[in-house]
C-alpha cells in the first residue's frame, strides 16, 4: 500500500515540476525579457545574456529634463483627473443605482458596461473627429475626456456593488436615531463604502494610467503620454527605452495589485454580477 | 452486496480526533445505524468510507477488499447526501442515468434498470422534472433511486432524512427500512436522532468524539446503556449527579428519600450519575409491600407542561434535584407525590 | 461566498424600499434619475454620440448615403476579416480550454503557487504584453534565443509577426480574467454535486464537463464574450506582434483613418465588428440555452 501511495506521490511531484516549468516560463519569460533589455546596453544574437550592462536607459529616462520624466506626469495628473471626476459622478449613480426605484435600471447597468462589453476603437475613431470639430483634439481636456468613457464602467460598476453590499438597515436606524439621509449617507454609508470606493478608484487610475487607444487618437500628436512614449519606441525598435518605461507602466500594477488581493477574491469578482 | 470491515481508522484535523480508532463490521445485507451527536465523526466516518476523506491510519476492506486509498470513484459505493445534491441542470431521468453511463450499459439496460428504480422508489411519471420542480420527499427519493441503480456494493446514507419535516419524515423512513430489507443491501445509516437510529436499523453504533461508545442491537443497547452519555442520548430526560454514601450495607445515593445502591467500583464520596428515563416512571400511587423489583420514592410537583397526548411534569425531591416526568395522569402544582420505577430502570454510573 | 448571501438580502431590502411610503424613505425614481444624470449625461456625450455617429458616419461617403463605405471595405478588407475573426475564434478557443483546466484544478485541489501566478497577466497592460511579446518571440527573441540552444538549431523562425505570436499573444493576456471568473463560478457550486458524480464513478475530468461547467453555464457565458471581445478590438497587440499582411480589422481601421483619412470605411469596418461580435455572442447563447434544455 505504501509503494502505491509512493509511487503516486513520486508521479504527482514531477507532473507538478514539469507544469511550474512549463507555466513559470510561460508567464514570467516575456517579462523577464523585457526587465533584462532594460537594463542592457549591448545584446546582439545569439548571445544568452546582453553582452553588456548598465543603467544608462534608465538614467536617460529618470534624470533631468527628460521626456519619459513629462510624460509620466503628464500621465499621473490626467489619471489623478480622471479618477477625481469618475468617482464624482459614479458615487451618486451607484448609489442611486444600488437604492433607489430607478426605472429601466437594468438597461442603465447594461449601458454602463457597453464600453467594454463592445469594440471601443471605433467609438475612439468618431471622437478624435467630434473633438476635432470642437477644437479639444491634441489637448489633455479631450484626452481625459476619452479615459472618463472607459473608466466609467468599472466606477459605476463597482460603487453600484459596493453599495448593494452595505444593509440598508444600517442607515435606517441612523435616521431612526434622528440622522438625515443626508447625514445619514455621509456618516454612515460612505465609510463603510470606502474599500469598494478605494478598489474603484485603483481601476480607474491604472486604466487610465495604460490607456493607449484613445489617447492615440484624440491626443496624438501632441499629447505624449507614457504609454504612447512606449508604442513609439516600441516600433522604432528601440529595445531599451520601450522596456524602461513598460516596466515603470508595470510596477503600479504590480503594487495595486498587491493591495487589491485583498478585493480581488474570486468569488468577490462573481458578487459583481458579471 | 458486500461486508463491510473497519479496523483502527483514525483521522485527525489538527488538534481534533475526527476518528479515534474506529473498528466496526457491517454484515453483508444489514443495515447498521451510526448515531451521534454533532462533531462526533459520523460523517468523517461514511465519508472515508465514500473516499471523500483520507484516514490517517486504519484499513476499510469491503467485501475483503481493501479499499482505504482507493479513489473514490472506483469503490462502487454509492451514497445519499444531506442535501440529495441532485444536479440541478439534469432532470430526475437524467440525475438517475449518469451513474449507469457511467459504466457503460447498453441502452436497452440503461432504460430497463431506470424503469426499475423508478418504480422501486415510486416515481414513475416525474421522470422529466428538474429537481427545483419536486419536493423535498421526491427529491430525496431520486437521490436514493441514484444511489441504488448503480447496484453498489453498499448504501451509506448521510442524514438522509433531516431536511424533510416529521410527517415525511416518519413514511419515509419505513420506506427506506422495507426497500433495505427487500433489496438486501449492505448499509450505513448516518443520524442524530435517536428515535430514528432505533426504528431503522438492524444494529447501532454509537459515536463520540471519534470513538465508538457502544454498539449493538437496538434493543440491546436501549436496554444497557453503557454509561451515562449513552443513556442519555438514547432518550433519557434526566441525568442526576449525585455524591456516593457509604453506611453498613455499603455504597448508595439518596433519591428521594428512597435509597439506591451503588456499584461496588465507586469509592464513597465520588460524583455518580443518576439516570431515569422520563416516561418510565409511575407517578402517584404507593409501592406494594415487599416488592423489591421496584424503586418508590417521593417528590414535590414544581412546575407542568400540557403536551397533548400526556403532561410533563417538573418533580423536585427532598435533595434539591429536578426531574422530568411524563405521564397521562393529572396532578394540581405544588402537590407532594409518590413515583415508583423499576429498579432495572434506574441506571447508576 | 459570503457575498452572494449578501447581496440577495440587499436586493430584498431594495424591494422593501420600493413599498416605503414617502415620508419614511421612500426612494421613487426621480431623486434617483437626477443621481445617475451626471454619469449618464456624461456616457452620452462621450460614449453613445461617438457610436452612434461611427454608424450614421458608415453610411455617408463622397457618392453620398449609401453602402459605398461598405461595399469597398469588404472588397479591400475580405481577407482581414476572416483572418481577424479565425485569430479570435482560434484564441478563444484556446483560452477556454486554459482556464477550464486551471479553474478545474483549482476546484479540486489547493495549489497557491498556481492561484497566484495565473493572475500576473491580469496587471500587465495590453500595451505592455505586445512590447513583451515582440521582444520576447522575434526571430532573434528570447524565446528562440532558449530554443536553439537546446535544439542546437541556429536559425528558428520567429513567431512574432505572424498568426502564431497574435494568438499566444491575446492567449497570455486574456486567460486569466477568463480563469478568475470561472474559477469563481467553479467555487459556489456545492462540494456535494461534486462527490456525488465522484461517488457514482465519474472521473475529475467528466465532473468537470458534465456537472462543473453546466452548472457555470452563464459565468462561462459572461467570460468568453468579454475574452471575445477584447480580442477582437484589441489594437495595440496586432499593432506591435501582427504580420504586415493579412491584419486584424481594428489596424486595418486605425489605418484607415491615419493614412487615407478615410473615415466612411473605417466607420463601416467598425459597424462590421460590431456585427461580428452581436452574431457571435447571439449564436454562443442560443448553443448555451440548448445546451441547458437538453
Amino acid at each position: 500500500m505504501t509503494g502505491v501511495k509512493a509511487t503516486k506521490w513520486w508521479r504527482a511531484m514531477i507532473l507538478k515540476l514539469v507544469i511550474i516549468t512549463i507555466l513559470g516560463f510561460a508567464i514570467f519569460g516575456p517579462l523577464a525579457g523585457t526587465l533584462l533589455w532594460s537594463f542592457a546596453i549591448k545584446w546582439y544574437w545569439p548571445s544568452a545574456l546582453p553582452q553588456e550592462f548598465g543603467l544608462k536607459y534608465w538614467a536617460n529616462a529618470l534624470t533631468g529634463r527628460s521626456q519619459v520624466l513629462d510624460a509620466l506626469w503628464l500621465s499621473i495628473s490626467i489619471a489623478l483627473i480622471v479618477v477625481a471626476v469618475g468617482l464624482l459622478v459614479s458615487i451618486p449613480a451607484g448609489y442611486a443605482l444600488a437604492r433607489f426605484d430607478v426605472p429601466w435600471k437594468k438597461v442603465l447597468l447594461v449601458l454602463f458596461l457597453m464600453p467594454q462589453a463592445f469594440p471601443q476603437l471605433p467609438v475612439f475613431i468618431n471622437m478624435s473627429s467630434i473633438f476635432y470639430r470642437l477644437n479639444i483634439a491634441g489637448t489633455v481636456a479631450g484626452v481625459t475626456a476619452a479615459h472618463l468613457v472607459v473608466s466609467l464602467v468599472y466606477s459605476v460598476w463597482i460603487t453600484t456593488a459596493t453599495f448593494k453590499s452595505i444593509p440598508e438597515v444600517l442607515e435606517d436606524a441612523a435616521i431612526n436615531l434622528g440622522a438625515s439621509r443626508v447625514g445619514a449617507f455621509f456618516k454612515i454609508t460612505l465609510p463603510l463604502a470606502a474599500p469598494g470606493l478605494i478598489a474603484s478608484a485603483i481601476f480607474v487610475f491604472l486604466n487610465s494610467l495604460d490607456e493607449f487607444t484613445g489617447t492615440f487618437f484624440v491626443g496624438a500628436p501632441y499629447i505624449q503620454t507614457l504609454p504612447i512614449l512606449m508604442y513609439t519606441a516600441s516600433m522604432g525598435y528601440n529595445m531599451q527605452a520601450a522596456s524602461v518605461i513598460a516596466i515603470m507602466l508595470t510596477i503600479p500594477s504590480l503594487v495595486f495589485m498587491a493591495i487589491l488581493e485583498r478585493f480581488l477574491k474570486a468569488e468577490y469578482i462573481r458578487g459583481l454580477g458579471v | 452486496m458486500a461486508t463491510l470491515e473497519i479496523q483502527g481508522l483514525t483521522k485527525t484535523y489538527g488538534q481534533l480526533k475526527a476518528l479515534d480508532n474506529v473498528n466496526l463490521t457491517v454484515q453483508e445485507g444489514e443495515l447498521m445505524a451510526v448515531l451521534g451527536p454533532s462533531g462526533s465523526g459520523k460523517s468523517t466516518l461514511v465519508r472515508s468510507i465514500a473516499g471523500f476523506v483520507a484516514p490517517d491510519a486504519g484499513h476499510i476492506l469491503l467485501g475483503g477488499r481493501d479499499i482505504t486509498f482507493e479513489r473514490p470513484e472506483k469503490r462502487n459505493t454509492a451514497m445519499v447526501f444531506q442535501s440529495y445534491a441532485l444536479w440541478p441542470h439534469m432532470t430526475v431521468l437524467q440525475n438517475i442515468t449518469y451513474g449507469l453511463k457511467l459504466r457503460r450499459l447498453s441502452p436497452e439496460e440503461i432504460a430497463r434498470k431506470v424503469e426499475w428504480a423508478l418504480d422501486l422508489v415510486d416515481l414513475s411519471g416525474l421522470e422529466g422534472r428538474y429537481p427545483r420542480q419536486l419536493s423535498g420527499g421526491q427529491q430525496q427519493r431520486v437521490a436514493l433511486a441514484r444511489a441504488l441503480v448503480v447496484d453498489p456494493e453498499i448504501l451509506l446514507l448521510d442524514e438522509p432524512l433531516s431536511n424533510l419535516d416529521a410527517k415525511i419524515r416518519y413514511r419515509l423512513r419505513f420506506e427506506i427500512k422495507k426497500l433495505q430489507k427487500r433489496l438486501n443491501i449492505t448499509t450505513i445509516y448516518i443520524t442524530h436522532d435517536q428515535e430514528e437510529a432505533l426504528s431503522i436499523a438492524d444494529s447501532v453504533v454509537l459515536l463520540k468524539d471519534g470513538k465508538v461508545l457502544q454498539a449493538g442491537r437496538p434493543e440491546e443497547i436501549y436496554s444497557n446503556p453503557k454509561n451515562s452519555f449513552v443513556a442519555e442520548f438514547l432518550g433519557a430526560s434526566n441525568v442526576i449527579t449525585d455524591l456516593v454514601l457509604q453506611d453498613r450495607e455499603g455504597l448508595y445515593v439518596m433519591l428521594g428519600g428512597a435509597r439506591l445502591p451503588v456499584p461496588a467500583y465507586k469509592q464513597p464520596g465520588e460524583e455518580v450519575s443518576i439516570v431515569i428515563r422520563a416516561d418510565e416512571v409511575e407517578l402517584g400511587g404507593e409501592m406494594p409491600e415487599g416488592d423489591h423489583e421496584h424503586v418508590s420514592f417521593s417528590g414535590k410537583v414544581n412546575d407542568q407542561m400540557y403536551l397533548g397526548s400526556r403532561r410533563r411534569y417538573e418533580i423536585e425531591t427532598v435533595e434539591g434535584h429536578s426531574l422530568l416526568i411524563d405521564s397521562d395522569r393529572e396532578l394540581p402544582t405544588g402537590s407532594v407525590i409518590r413515583l415508583c420505577v423499576d429498579r432495572d430502570k434506574i441506571y447508576i454510573y | 461566498m459570503k457575498t452572494p448571501a449578501l447581496m440577495q438580502r440587499a436586493s430584498l431590502s431594495a424591494q422593501q424600499a420600493m413599498r416605503r411610503p414617502p415620508w419614511a424613505g421612500g426612494r421613487s425614481g426621480l431623486p434617483g434619475m437626477l443621481l445617475i444624470l451626471p454619469a449618464l449625461a456624461m456616457l452620452a456625450a462621450l460614449y453613445i454620440y461617438p457610436l452612434l455617429s461611427s454608424i450614421v458616419m458608415s453610411f455617408v461617403s463622397d457618392a453620398g448615403v449609401g453602402l459605398e463605405n461598405y461595399r469597398k471595405a469588404f472588397s479591400l478588407y475580405l481577407i482581414d476579416m476572416l483572418y481577424t475573426v479565425g485569430i479570435t475564434i482560434l484564441s478563444l478557443a484556446i483560452v477556454f480550454v486554459i482556464s477550464v483546466a486551471i479553474a478545474g484544478y483549482l476546484r479540486f485541489n489547493r495549489w497557491p503557487f498556481l492561484n497566484f501566478v495565473y493572475r500576473l497577466p491580469l496587471f500587465i497592460p495590453f500595451l505592455i504584453v505586445g512590447h513583451s511579446m515582440r521582444v520576447f518571440l522575434a526571430p532573434h527573441g528570447i524565446l528562440n534565443l532558449i530554443l536553439s540552444r537546446i535544439t542546437g538549431i541556429p536559425e528558428l523562425p520567429g513567431l512574432a509577426f505572424g498568426w502564431g505570436g497574435l494568438v499566444i499573444s491575446y492567449v497570455w493576456k486574456q486567460f486569466p480574467l477568463a480563469t478568475l471568473l470561472i474559477l469563481g463560478a467553479f467555487q459556489s457550486v456545492e462540494d456535494s454535486y461534486i462527490e456525488a458524480a465522484l461517488n457514482l464513478g465519474s472521473s475529475r475530468l467528466r465532473v468537470i464537463r458534465e456537472i462543473l461547467l453546466p452548472i457555470s453555464g452563464p459565468t462561462v457565458l459572461v467570460a468568453m464574450v468579454l475574452t471575445f471581445v477584447s480580442t477582437i478590438g484589441c489594437l495595440t497587440i496586432p499593432l506591435l506582434v501582427g504580420a504586415p499582411k493579412p491584419v486584424m480589422l481594428p489596424v486595418d481601421m486605425s489605418f484607415r483613418v491615419t493614412y487615407f483619412n478615410d473615415w466612411g470605411v473605417a466607420n463601416a469596418l467598425g459597424v462590421i465588428s460590431y456585427v461580428i461580435v452581436i452574431v457571435l455572442a447571439y449564436y454562443y447563447l442560443k448553443h448555451m440555452v440548448r445546451e441547458e434544455g437538453a
